[in-house]
């Protein structure tokens, strides 16, 4: 079974290869006569697919595939002698080889396209949780890591705060989470923090995860109050009904990020 | 009438009707093709979203979390008309309802006759929004589906609304299904974008569609009657001189059947439904003339024209595998059916490029599907005439039958 990273491979090799392939039979089963029409069908069809957007030249490759359809039908029905599985084969040559050229042109273009988006999103992707404007766990946990160390070497207090939001439950299909509350949550939580010293991150599937740095459990119950407030001044909400759905959890760690990390693979008691 | 004479002129049929749906086709990738060119209104109008629900529990929480993330910059609604759902449907829409103030669970009165556009009415009648959109209980729009919508229609005067795309969210469930979405795709590329861009002719398929309330108001709302009320509404539309404008970059996604129990079911009243609107149309002289004698003309080629020819096509093939039957033709009968197989699987693969879902698997299905699925559209129709020979006979209220979820 081949990976993600390798499809491309086989795809590029395999497209490749059918290129050449129908190259050499168009070269040797469609009639010379035919021959300049289709070439030059062709290369207008490369320079539209590098020049112009793909899905206007494949409206170019769909017309003229299309086209032969009728063509075909008409040589066949014209000339009354013409063998019909020879005149199938010639259009299946010219239809694979112009499929082939414009998927070949696409999927190159599709990979610059590709790498210059991903350029300039590579680092939000990473970081985020897409659902969410927290970060991922994966990245809470690493910039905790940091966040620890410092603490240690202060010899100060981090908290660590969940705010659990409970789904709907129901038999049958359990308990689910509105993606929309919690992305409400969410932007409640990033509002509510000092944007350069706390730390927020998602713990699926309706956890936002919030690493105070250098107070207790007071400084939590403040920020966790700024939180519910920036939730009552959103117009769309019933906010004091939400508030009910989400439970609320202060772990003191001091500077211990042993104690961090087990918090967190123990999960929040609501859950 | 010569049998040379007879094949020269199905063949000739067939072929106009083919290539009427490759110009479609091509149409239908042009209009894709073009950039939106749609602008913000200096005022947005409110917008009403109505979602006719009848024991929807198994998917309705992803409909109203879906509603909740509507991106539309103006006042905007949701009404949940539970039609007396007795599963966890009212529950849920509670849930939200309790949360969310853009979110009402409304409870439709019962009454005859059953269906959706019954609760449509309730729902219109009971909600005040300039415009007023409406989705099947189990959709998901994109967040930016309705401000698409109101942009499209505030262009011109001459829009009733307008209407968008529908996609099939289980759509790589099984073979059906993923035949079910190809279907889908091909349907939307021809006979929405095509149509509108050819001809300016649009019309509702019954989800992600939007209709100023002015002019519901004015057409008097839905036929209860009526169980392809979408079709129906839009043919009444049409007959005021209106336009119903395809916006393909409006998306929803739906969940289809996802066995061919449901599916026959689902279509038989699709197809119950076109026949009760064509029928009607042709009745009523006010529905008659204009674009709607072009969707009758299109719908009776279809529902009548195009599975006669099915069926002569059918039977010809198989008398002359057993041998009982040869032409007398000088038809090259097998370069024309190898173009009518590849221009099927081709109409299927533009509509899979242009929806960015192309793959060989899908070309592999296409090309099945002309020997599966589009053969059972034989039985389909001839069973929509029986229901509905069977109800005019009988004098019976249409029933609703509701498609069962997954």
């Amino acid at each position: 079974m081949h990976s993600r990273n390798d499809t491309w491979q086989l795809n590029l090799s395999l497209l490749t290869l059918l290129e050449l392939a129908s190259a050499y039979l168009f070269a040797h089963s469609i009639p010379a006569g035919h021959q300049p029409w289709a070439a030059g069908f062709l290369v207008l069809l490369v320079v539209l697919t590098y020049f112009w957007r793909p899905l206007q030249s494949f409206i170019l490759l769909a017309v003229g595939a299309l086209a032969s359809s009728f063509v075909y039908v008409w040589l066949a029905w014209s000339e009354g002698n013409a063998s019909q599985l020879q005149l199938i084969w010639q259009q299946v040559i010219l239809i694979v080889l112009g499929t082939v050229t414009w998927g070949l042109g696409v999927y190159v273009r599709g990979f610059v396209e590709q790498v210059q988006t991903l350029r300039a999103r590579t680092a939000e992707l990473e970081k985020f949780s897409p659902q969410t404007r927290l970060l991922t766990l994966n990245e809470f946990t690493s910039e905790a890591r940091m966040a620890f160390a410092i603490a240690k070497r202060r010899d100060e207090h981090n908290v660590l705060v969940w705010l659990t939001l409970r789904g709907f439950a129901s038999e049958g299909t359990g308990s689910r989470t509105s993606a929309h509350l919690m992305s409400m949550l969410s932007d409640a939580v990033v509002a509510s923090l000092r944007s350069n010293i706390d730390i927020a991150g998602y713990l699926p599937p309706g956890t936002a995860l919030i690493l105070l740095q250098n107070t207790d459990e007071n400084g939590a119950r403040i920020v966790v109050d700024r939180i519910m407030g920036a939730l009552r001044k959103e117009p769309s909400l019933h906010a004091e009904t939400l508030a009910q759905d989400i439970a609320v959890q202060v772990t003191p760690l001091d500077h211990d990020f042993a104690a961090f990390e087990s918090a967190l693979q123990k999960g929040p008691e609501s859950a | 009438m010569t049998l040379t004479t007879l094949v020269l002129i199905i063949t000739g049929l067939f072929w106009l009707m083919i290539l009427y749906n490759v110009v479609l086709a091509i149409a239908g990738l042009v209009h894709r093709s073009r950039p939106l060119d749609l602008h913000a209104p200096s005022a947005w109008p409110s917008v009403d979203v109505l979602i006719p629900a009848y024991n929807e529990g198994k998917v309705l929480f992803g409909t109203l979390d879906a509603m909740a993330q509507l991106d539309y910059p103006g006042a905007l609604n949701v009404y949940l008309l539970d039609d007396n759902s007795t599963d966890t449907t009212a529950a849920i829409a509670d849930y939200f309802a309790a949360r969310l103030a853009t979110i009402h669970h409304v409870l439709v009165p019962k009454g005859l006759p059953k269906g959706k556009a019954r609760v449509l009415n309730y729902g219109f009648h009971n909600s005040t929004g300039d415009m007023v959109v409406v989705y099947d209980a189990d959709n998901q729009p994109r967040p930016d589906a309705v401000t698409l919508l109101v942009e499209k229609t505030l262009e011109s005067d001459r829009y009733a609304g307008a209407v968008g795309t529908v996609r099939t969210i289980n759509m790589y469930s099984n073979a059906l299904t993923r035949m079910i979405g190809l279907e889908f795709m091909m349907f939307q590329l021809l006979m929405q974008s095509g149509r509108w861009q050819l001809f300016k002719l649009g019309t509702y398929t019954g989800t992600d569609m939007l209709a100023r309330r002015s002019v519901l108001d004015d057409i008097g709302g839905w036929d209860e009657h009526a169980l392809a009320e979408d079709t129906e509404l839009s043919m009444r539309i049409v007959s005021k001189g209106l336009q119903i404008p395809v916006v393909a970059a409006s998306v929803t996604y739906e969940q289809e059947p996802e066995n061919l129990k449901a599916w026959f079911r689902q279509r038989s009243r699709w197809l119950q439904g076109n026949l009760y609107t064509v029928s009607k149309t042709l009745h009523d002289p006010h529905l008659r003339g204009g674009a709607n004698t072009f969707s009758i003309l299109q719908m009776l080629s279809v529902y009548y024209i195009f599975i006669l020819l099915l069926l002569v096509s059918d039977v010809w093939f198989v008398m002359g595998l057993i041998g009982r039957f040869t032409t007398p033709s000088p038809a090259p009968l097998l370069i024309l059916w190898f173009e009518t197989i590849w221009i099927y699987a081709a109409q299927i693969s533009l509509a899979t490029v242009s929806e960015h879902e192309a793959s060989a698997k899908n070309v592999l299905f296409a090309l099945l599907m002309y020997f599966t699925y589009s053969q059972l559209w034989i039985y389909l129709v001839l069973r929509g005439y029986v229901l509905q020979v069977a109800g005019i006979f009988k004098k019976a209220e249409p029933v609703w039958d509701k498609t069962p979820r997954f």
